[in-house]
């Protein structure tokens, strides 16, 4: 029985029908595909979103000694990444759409948002909140986003862009939440748009993929869970999933958003 | 020492990064080590704590930096990082892969036919049960078995039409492919059943080396022609090859059975349909049997099976005029003290075939492994006389490796013996193939050299003897092993048997 | 395979013990598997030597089992009734009071059993007050016994006295009864050993109202099938033990028309309907006597190692074999996992109640694989959980066919705990349940897993083992 994905965005298979796809990495649970420009993320943990395909199953990508380069294929509801065969269910394709809601806060909000903040800094070790201070690097990378924090800007953005370790370096991971906190309230600032033209040549693709979905308000479900339950319900139960992203990432995600939302 | 390296388009999660740089900075014992896309921010960064590096000028945002800090100069640093960076996407498996614990799992995800069994003593009966049930053949290394255990396995086992090879049965060769300890035999068409692991090597090599081959080498274990297992497994191979069309010729080795265990034999024997050939060591058979040809040493039991099957051998325990010399040199430069052979082997028949030979060629042998008492060494670690020592047995073994895996073993007893004014000979076997050493002349050389040393200190030269258990297809190599011998000055035995002869030529007319 | 056949065949190796032969196969390209082996039974040599005792009655016990898991399969119970324990348990008398567990004596119960007893006897009104219900209690003159000799269960104390309305369940496949009381909900309640005033009222309520109520809904519905609800629960991520939100749902939405249809007040039909609604656990006090009822069917199979009953006082954990009457007991574990708000390890009581008869049918702890919800609230990851599910397969004789769990591809559930396979695999079963305060009158302090004592195995296999023996002298 192949394995099977729950989630994929119909544009994604118009693209791999015409155009097809490679292998762009593996990863511990995850694999990316290059598709044209567009990274797509595969895996099962991954959360649904535009650029991500989801399977059923947790799979072992190694065991199908994938290397870069592996050529994609669509047919026949299936998707072939090498010698590893996917099947697409009908009811896993779906139209993303930019989320267009907006919320207003009121007292309960801020408590909400209180206690997020609360939550990010005791169960996170690795956060602008609280961090170990003899760390050189950390201190590094945590001044400069103290700064970008405090006082968001174009300079300031700028220089904690690409800033961190991994694929998704923590600088770009809070740009990517304070973008997702003003959409959340409707707030535009006129230096984003530059920010993101500049994303492109300044950090990896990834990050700068991330950083232009969020801005076009493609958001993975996860985000939307998390914006709802929080606006809507009060709940900070759903931001949890989100602070379990990669290393950082999601602390990170989660530290912008909270600034985002405040600004 | 500081450095870097920029690895183009190269991608690691963040989770992977993390971990795998903790623990390389302590398995390298690095001062700091990091590694960052190569964005303009993280460029900036890694200037601020001072590791940066002009190499990274040229790194993009999709390439990843590698910064270091090493104690000591580390040369293939990049290589290291590499190799654990990527081995850790190994070790991180996906869940969902059950780990086998039962027999009965792992045959349901492969239809395995034999279960090889290597657990202590006190838990292998139990696993072999199961692997009967399961309808598997068991080859059952293990040990320390108890006789009830071992007779209603093999009940079982007949009951069912399957093998149990063992308890305590180091070798079998099974459709040409080697069980624990085994040589790389040359397939062929004499079939073999053996009480005995060494017997089974020695036969079978001799085999290979004279242009033979062998069906099925089956082991039985040592216990199968004692009186209360009866040679259960010992008939019951027999009739298997007996059966098998492959085979055109069997051998039976073991050392001495029981009286009615050996009556069986006989019984079964006469209703053969093809030639056998029964070597029993010591033992002695008075009747002809038809189709039976009856031999007492392993080297005639090759000889005997390989003329069966047309194949014609040299007289194997003869002497050419390059030996006669080799013997007359050594033997010149024993001094008068010198007159007695000390055999440390690491194969217990080689040891039981060589005090048979030499019984009727030397005064009063000892060994451990003699049956007789007047033959028994009294203590087997202290040298005496004409000794055959087994370092395999379990007096020796007791929470150390065996020999064949472990040959530095015997280089302290060879040294010993270097010591004692009245060895003259030091006989030596090496067992090559599946389960030994990957090299065991070689690390034995060095032994030969000091106790050749020893010895000369006053004024001994010691004549050594060695003879090499294997086949030019085992991994260590039968003819390098050899050379590596005769360069060192060791005289080269063709068989085990020869070796006896060999040793007993060197201390004769010796008073 | 025979002999002759091995000669044709490529070799496969299965590697028990030394990992220095692997390079050996792959050297010669045979395929194999090195096993991760560890000694059977733990490394017990008497327990290894008793299950080698019973190697020449393998082909009995596996048919015995093989019945036994047939006869708990084939169980259909129905709830019929509602009915004072009096009027329908067996051997029950005005003066008896049954618990969870194997037998115990007064003197030795854990607080939250005898709180509940002191509950019982007021509720009854053979003792005025705490101090007399000790005095009366102590005094010989009240028959303790345990629930399940009375074909009867019940949750954490367990308590069943001659007024408490009970649950009647009807097997109508093997014909016969289980018997439990009716849940009271959560908070200060008499199962945890809460019994002041609130709790005796609410008692009263239950044999004054509700009870009549439900007996006469449950008459005009000809009988609700427990079984039915509890297949459709395990799809809604229920595992009837520690999660009971959908099955009392829909234990709800069945007998809520009838409940309608009854001749009593608005008023009363009012505060049943409420009671059930408001009370998430109520379809445990269902599906215990539910296993109860199957897992006795198979009672009396000669030479079966199935068990078929565990349960805990709260001071011994005990299990039945279906082979034998015996209990076998040792002191209970202490459950691991979340603590409410408010509370530590140390507050609470060891494993108690009757409800680990859910497991020993294969669904509770055993059914965990469906019911990811409970994971956050035992403390645990959902992978594990699908884990426990599979795992429990290694030590039963059967398994379901009906009970399946959608989220592992409708695996049915284990079926059948075979003392032989835990001892020998060390397996234990899992056991998912909520954790009592050790004062009685808490109430519950958390939530977690827990496992039977290995030593009650052990004490079953010896006994078993003489007991085949002199069956065949």
């Amino acid at each position: 029985m192949n394995p099977k994905i729950l989630g994929i965005d119909r544009e994604i298979i118009e693209s791999l029908k015409v155009n097809g796809a490679e292998v762009q990495g593996v990863y511990t649970s995850t694999i990316h595909l290059l598709l044209n420009d567009l990274l797509i993320t595969v895996g099962h943990k991954v959360g649904y979103g535009k650029h991500h395909l989801v399977t059923d199953q947790a799979i072992d990508f190694y065991a199908y000694d994938l290397a870069v380069k592996t050529k994609v294929t669509y047919e026949n509801h299936t998707i072939k990444i090498g010698s590893l065969v996917l099947d697409v269910l009908e009811e896993g394709i779906r139209s993303y759409q930019p989320y267009l809601k907006t919320y207003r806060f009121n007292t309960d909000t801020l408590k909400t948002i209180s206690r997020l903040k609360n939550m990010v800094k005791d169960r996170h070790h690795y956060n602008v909140f609280s961090f170990p201070k003899d760390n050189p690097w950390l201190s590094y990378q945590f001044e400069k986003i103290d700064i970008f924090l405090h006082a968001p800007g174009l300079p300031s953005a700028l220089s904690i862009m690409g800033l961190g370790m991994g694929l998704t370096p923590l600088g770009d991971d809070i740009l990517t939440g304070f973008i997702l906190g003003l959409n959340t309230v409707n707030k535009t600032l006129p230096w984003i748009e530059m920010l993101i033209k500049e994303a492109k040549h300044k950090t990896s693709r990834l990050s700068y993929q991330n950083l232009n979905d969020t801005y076009q308000r493609f958001y993975p479900d996860m985000f939307i869970q998390m914006i709802e339950g929080l606006l809507i319900e009060n709940d900070i139960e759903k931001a949890t999933a989100i602070l379990k992203l990669g290393a950082s990432s999601g602390a990170g995600i989660l530290t912008g958003f909270i600034y985002g939302l405040m600004s | 020492m500081k450095d870097a390296k920029v690895l183009k388009n190269s991608y690691y999660d963040s989770v992977t990064l993390m971990s795998t740089t903790v623990q390389i900075k302590k398995d390298l014992g690095l001062n700091d080590l990091v590694m960052f896309m190569g964005t303009d921010m993280n460029k900036d960064m890694i200037k601020s704590v001072g590791l940066y590096h002009e190499s990274l000028d040229e790194a993009k945002p999709n390439d990843l930096m590698l910064a270091i800090d090493m104690q000591e100069t580390i040369e293939n640093w990049v290589d290291e990082v590499i190799q654990r960076l990527n081995s850790k996407k190994k070790t991180d498996t996906v869940k969902g892969e059950q780990k086998l614990t039962s027999i009965h799992q792992a045959k349901d995800v492969l239809d395995a036919n034999i279960a090889v069994i290597s657990v202590p003593g006190i838990y292998a009966a139990h696993e072999a049960f199961k692997a009967l049930d399961d309808n598997m053949h068991v080859m059952m290394f293990s040990d320390n078995v108890s006789v009830e255990d071992e007779i209603k396995l093999k009940d079982y086992a007949i009951q069912k039409d399957l093998l149990v090879m063992g308890p305590d049965c180091g070798t079998a060769i099974i459709n040409g492919k080697g069980l624990c300890f085994a040589n790389q035999v040359k397939r062929g068409s004499i079939g073999l059943v053996a009480a005995s692991g060494t017997g089974l090597q020695e036969v079978t090599v001799i085999i290979d080396r004279f242009g033979g081959g062998i069906t099925q080498a089956i082991g039985v274990g040592g216990r199968d022609l004692s009186e209360a297992v009866g040679g259960k497994m010992m008939l019951k191979g027999l009739d298997a090859l007996d059966e098998d069309e492959d085979t055109k010729v069997i051998v039976l080795i073991s050392k001495p059975p029981h009286q009615t265990v050996l009556d069986k034999i006989k019984e079964r024997l006469m209703h053969v349909t093809k030639p056998v050939v029964l070597c029993l060591l010591d033992a002695h058979l008075d009747e002809k049997i038809d189709q039976v040809t009856f031999v007492s040493t392993l080297t005639d039991a090759a000889i005997e099976s390989l003329k069966l099957i047309g194949i014609k051998t040299p007289d194997l325990l003869a002497f050419d005029d390059q030996l006669k010399d080799q013997i007359k040199k050594n033997k010149q430069r024993f001094m008068p003290s010198q007159t007695k052979i000390k055999g440390l082997f690491c194969g217990g028949t080689l040891t039981a075939e060589t005090l048979s030979i030499l019984r009727p060629l030397v005064k009063k042998v000892t060994s451990n492994v003699a049956k007789k008492t007047d033959e028994k060494m009294k203590d087997p670690r202290i040298s005496d006389g004409h000794n055959l020592v087994d370092l395999g047995d379990d007096i020796f073994t007791q929470g150390k490796p065996h020999p064949m895996i472990e040959p530095t073993i015997r280089i302290d007893r060879i040294l010993q013996e270097a010591k004692n004014p009245e060895t003259a000979v030091i006989l030596l076997d090496f067992e090559l193939g599946l389960g030994s050493h990957e090299d065991p002349v070689g690390i034995t050389l060095s032994g030969i050299e000091d106790a050749k040393k020893i010895a000369a200190k006053e004024n001994r030269a010691l004549a050594f003897v060695g003879y090499v258990c294997g086949t030019e297809q085992d991994a260590q190599g039968l003819r390098k092993s050899e050379n590596l011998l005769k360069n060192a000055g060791v005289i080269v035995a063709k068989t085990n048997a020869q070796a006896a002869v060999i040793a007993a030529s060197l201390v004769s007319e010796v008073k | 395979m025979s002999t002759k056949n091995l000669f044709k065949e490529d070799i496969k190796i299965i590697n028990i013990g030394s990992p220095s032969f692997k390079q050996d196969y792959e050297k010669q390209e045979v395929p194999y598997i090195h096993l991760d082996w560890a000694p059977p039974a733990q490394g017990n040599l008497m327990v290894l030597h008793q299950l080698n005792e019973l190697r020449p009655y393998q082909k009995q016990i596996e048919e015995a089992n093989i019945k036994a898991v047939e006869k708990i399969k084939s169980s259909e119970g129905r709830l019929i009734a509602v009915k004072q324990a009096f009027d329908v348990i067996p051997n029950m008398s005005k003066h008896t009071i049954l618990h969870a567990g194997p037998p115990i004596e007064f003197k030795k119960m854990a607080g939250p059993m005898k709180g509940a007893i002191i509950g019982a006897l007021i509720y009854e009104g053979l003792a005025k007050n705490e101090k007399e219900a000790i005095k009366l209690a102590e005094s010989g003159a009240i028959e303790f016994d345990s629930a399940h000799h009375h074909d009867a269960v019940g949750p954490m104390a367990g308590i069943i006295s001659a007024s408490m309305p009970v649950h009647v369940i009807y097997d109508i496949v093997n014909r016969n009864y289980s018997y439990c009381t009716i849940n009271e909900g959560l908070g200060k309640v008499l199962r945890y050993g809460a019994n002041s005033e609130e709790v005796i009222n609410r008692l009263k309520w239950i044999e004054k109202t509700f009870a009549p109520v439900l007996n006469e809904a449950l008459l005009l519905s000809g009988g609700i099938d427990i079984k039915s609800l509890i297949t459709q629960a395990l799809h809604m991520g229920d595992e009837c033990h520690n999660r009971n939100k959908a099955s009392s749902a829909l234990f709800l939405r069945d007998i809520a028309p009838f409940i309608l249809r009854t001749k009593f007040s608005d008023q009363e039909k009012k505060e049943v309907f409420e009671f059930i609604q408001k009370n998430e656990h109520y379809f445990l006090n269902l599906s215990m006597p539910y296993c109860k009822v199957a897992l006795d069917a198979a009672k009396g199979v000669k030479d079966s190692t199935v068990v078929i009953a565990m349960a805990r006082n709260g001071v011994d954990f005990g299990i039945r074999l279906a082979s034998s009457d015996r209990w076998y007991k040792a002191p209970a574990n202490y459950v691991k996992g979340l603590m409410f708000p408010g509370f530590t390890e140390e507050d609470a009581a060891p494993d108690i109640g009757d409800s680990a008869i859910t497991e020993t049918f294969g669904i509770g702890g055993f059914a965990m694989g469906g019911a990811p919800a409970i994971v956050q609230f035992v403390g645990g990851v959902v992978e594990q959980a699908f884990d426990y599910s599979k795992k429990m397969h290694d030590i039963t004789a059967g398994k379901h066919q009906v009970f399946t769990l959608p989220t592992l591809d409708f695996m049915p559930t284990a079926l059948g705990i075979d003392i032989m396979k835990v001892l020998e695999t060390g397996t234990l079963p899992i056991i998912n349940t909520g954790m009592a305060h050790k004062e009685a009158g808490v109430g519950q302090v958390g939530a977690g897993l827990v496992n039977p004592p290995l030593a009650c195995f052990e004490q079953a296999l010896t006994d078993f083992v003489k007991q085949i023996k002199e069956d065949r002298t």
